[in-house]
């Protein structure tokens, strides 16, 4: 097989950035496992008055498994709805419960979800979440339906949701279980599925609640959504620098996600030829990109660019398929080597995403490898020799060499949490308090530190012997162990620096998620849509194939092939 | 070297004098293949199921000999997801702990270090 692609090229943020979904990604794994599990969704409780106000009940079940999505209505005032973390009342609250759910199970989490942080869940319960409504869509999706009439289709195409998720909360947090209670379940083996599924129920409330308030205002005359418009709307979410310390405190899972994206990259390159339905699958995909670009709104100047970039190079691409680089030996490697000098990084990180698409069978094998047990590689080992150490550190963090740390530029910005609900944010060093409690995010920084203190360090002493002089190093030598089996688990840059670009990290976490329409609204936080065009439960075994992502409505007929 | 090092000792240690020999249990609390026990002539510490159990005297500050081991038979580890009971007391204090780290909120750090705040909903 031909090989990976370097850590060198693929774990600099201005790629990680670039990252688009693939199949590989958690939303479309949980749908496909779903169809594969024959799950049955229903709705047992809508217990929601005129205004909004109430409770309902989702229940998902299959592969011997119930789960249960428990949704509070709220009325918000205008003036109280934001999506940052330091917000405290939210127009829905969401919990995901293990199992099925009683009265006294609704009267506690009535009293728990509303709060949010403030609150508490019990290891019953697997998601804590809020949405808020589109301001912009909201009021017209329900003034239009309870008249009798659709909403505007461009409008609903340029927003794409009813309600966007401020926060999806898991694993341990405010009470909820650890990931490890779900470890071996069938649907939930994996990263993130169980807020995957928690998204994709919350995407059906908000439909079933837009549609119930225009039946409450409209009377006889209401309108439904139309099917075609349902499909469109998907989930929208806020995300802010919180992603971004969780992807540098599991570099075991990061190298997973990369690794299997970059091994499907890899055995897709590999093939010997194309067959015809792999080329027509990739021309689909290219085309529907295509028109997925022209309802990608953003004003941020960074995306807006990229936007024009990705525009030229998917016309430069087609022009290469219409010359036919696909029809020679090893036709995807001839089309990914071009690439590589004809294509922005935006561009390329594309093609990753549609290259893999119709490769399902060779690929998807690889979403079992995208789990990682981070505690087996938490040990730091004492007993190894410094040399074993400094060859793993010449092997891995030699990119940190060139960075000068004495600048102000280099180490200009810390990370933190404010006591202000515990916030993650981030501070310039030089200009504002708060640095002597900096989060240990600056990686680069602290292997520029141990290396300094190696270096006066005789080879032939142990990492413990080491240690006991230099306990500072502690957790970037534990660190630097566990990238021993994960050449992919660290980004290669730095994380401190004054040109840093938060959004990066967070985009290329919620591609991993499967998240589309990537909107910086400033260079920390972002909004994007989930689920748009997905399937809704009642679609979800009528689905031919997992081609969701790529089905755009009438309006493929625009596509370019 | 347990104090510096999270690698398991070779079944058994001696060690000598050491100061707050409760430390040394630690590495064994995420040891979940093995019992480790700390013994202090007077007592000793044991690792179970979800924690510790000491036995006998309680640790002296500092202990003139003392001795590791770790047995080979599997401890069966309770999942630590199911381990929620937290002290209230024990939790207040971990919170305040935690505090410690946590930058004061000023109007600058609300403004600045999260994005911007009057564009935060649509």
């Amino acid at each position: 097989m031909i090989p990976l692609r370097s850590p060198d090229e693929v774990m600099r943020l201005s790629r990680l950035g670039a990252s688009h979904q693939t199949r590989l990604s958690f939303m479309r794994t949980l749908l496909r496992g779903l169809r594969r599990g024959l799950w049955k969704i229903d709705r047992p409780l809508w217990q929601i008055d005129a205004n909004g106000v109430g409770r309902a009940v989702y229940r998902a079940r299959g592969d011997g498994q119930c789960y249960s999505l428990v949704a509070f209505g709220h009325d918000l005032p205008d003036h109280l709805r934001s999506d940052r973390v330091i917000a405290e009342a939210w127009d829905a609250t969401f919990a995901l419960v293990d199992g099925e759910v009683t009265n006294a199970d609704l009267d506690r989490l009535a009293a728990n979800v509303p709060l949010q942080e403030a609150g508490r869940v019990s290891d019953r319960e697997l998601v804590l979440s809020r949405a808020n409504r589109s301001v912009r869509l909201w009021d017209h999706v329900v003034a239009r339906l309870s008249n009798g009439r659709q909403p505007d289709a461009e409008r609903v195409d340029n927003i794409g949701y009813l309600m966007r998720t401020t926060a999806v909360y898991g694993s341990g947090k405010f009470g909820a279980a650890d990931h490890a209670a779900l470890r071996g379940r069938p649907l939930f083996d994996g990263p993130f599925r169980a807020e995957m599924l928690a998204v994709w129920l919350i995407r059906s409330f908000a439909a079933d609640l837009v549609e119930h308030l225009a039946e409450r205002h409209g009377g006889k005359k209401a309108a439904r959504l139309s099917r075609d418009l349902r499909r469109r709307l998907g989930v929208g979410n806020s995300t802010g620098l919180g992603m971004a310390p969780f992807l540098v405190n599991h570099p075991g899972l990061l190298n997973a996600w990369i690794m299997a994206r970059e091994t499907a990259l890899a055995r897709v390159r590999s093939l010997p030829v194309s067959d015809e339905a792999s080329r027509t699958g990739f021309a689909k995909a290219l085309g529907c990109m295509h028109v997925h670009l022209s309802s990608w709104h953003t004003t941020h100047p960074i995306q807006l660019s990229k936007l024009t970039d990705l525009r030229a190079d998917i016309e430069r691409i087609s022009r290469r398929l219409e010359a036919g680089i696909l029809q020679g030996p090893t036709p995807w490697n001839a089309l990914w080597h071009w690439a590589k000098s004809a294509l922005t990084t935006e561009g390329q990180e594309m093609l990753v995403s549609i290259m893999i698409e119709p490769h399902g069978t060779l690929v998807d094998d690889l979403v079992d490898t995208m789990g990682a047990d981070e505690m087996a590689s938490f040990k730091i080992d004492g007993l190894i020799p410094l040399t074993e150490l400094k060859s793993l550190l010449e092997k891995r963090y030699a990119w940190t060499r060139t960075i000068d740390f004495a600048a102000q530029e280099a180490c200009a910005r810390f990370w933190y949490v404010s006591e202000a609900k515990l916030e993650p944010r981030l501070g310039e060093r030089h200009l504002e308090p708060g640095a002597a409690l900096e989060q240990p995010l600056d990686i680069a920084r602290s292997v520029s530190a141990l290396a300094l203190d190696l270096s006066a360090t005789p080879n032939t002493a142990t990492i413990a012997a080491f240690l006991e002089r230099h306990p500072k190093h502690r957790r970037i030598i534990r660190r630097i162990q566990m990238s021993r089996h994960a050449p992919y688990g660290e980004i290669r840059d730095n994380l401190i620096a004054a040109d840093l670009l938060p959004i990066d990290m967070l985009r290329c976490k919620l591609a991993f998620f499967g998240a589309t329409r990537f909107d910086p609204r400033s260079d920390r936080w972002l909004r994007i849509t989930m689920y748009q065009n997905a399937p809704y439960p009642d679609e979800l075994h009528a689905m031919l194939d997992d081609d969701w992502i790529l089905s755009q409505s009438q309006k493929t007929n625009e596509c370019l092939l | 070297m347990a104090a510096v090092s999270d690698a398991p000792p070779q079944d058994v240690t001696v060690l000598g004098p050491v100061a707050g020999p409760l430390l040394l249990i630690a590495p064994g609390l995420m040891d979940d293949r093995h019992v480790w026990h700390v013994d202090w002539l007077s007592g000793s510490v044991q690792t179970t199921t979800d924690g510790v159990a000491i036995k006998g005297a309680p640790p002296p500050t500092v202990a003139e000999r003392l001795t590791i081991a770790r047995t080979g038979r599997t401890r069966t580890a309770k999942p630590v997801w199911q381990s929620r009971n937290v002290d209230a007391i024990a939790w207040t204090k971990l919170e305040a702990l935690a505090a410690r780290t946590y930058v004061p909120d000023t109007d600058a750090s609300r403004l600045s270090g999260a994005g911007p705040a009057d564009t935060d909903k649509d």
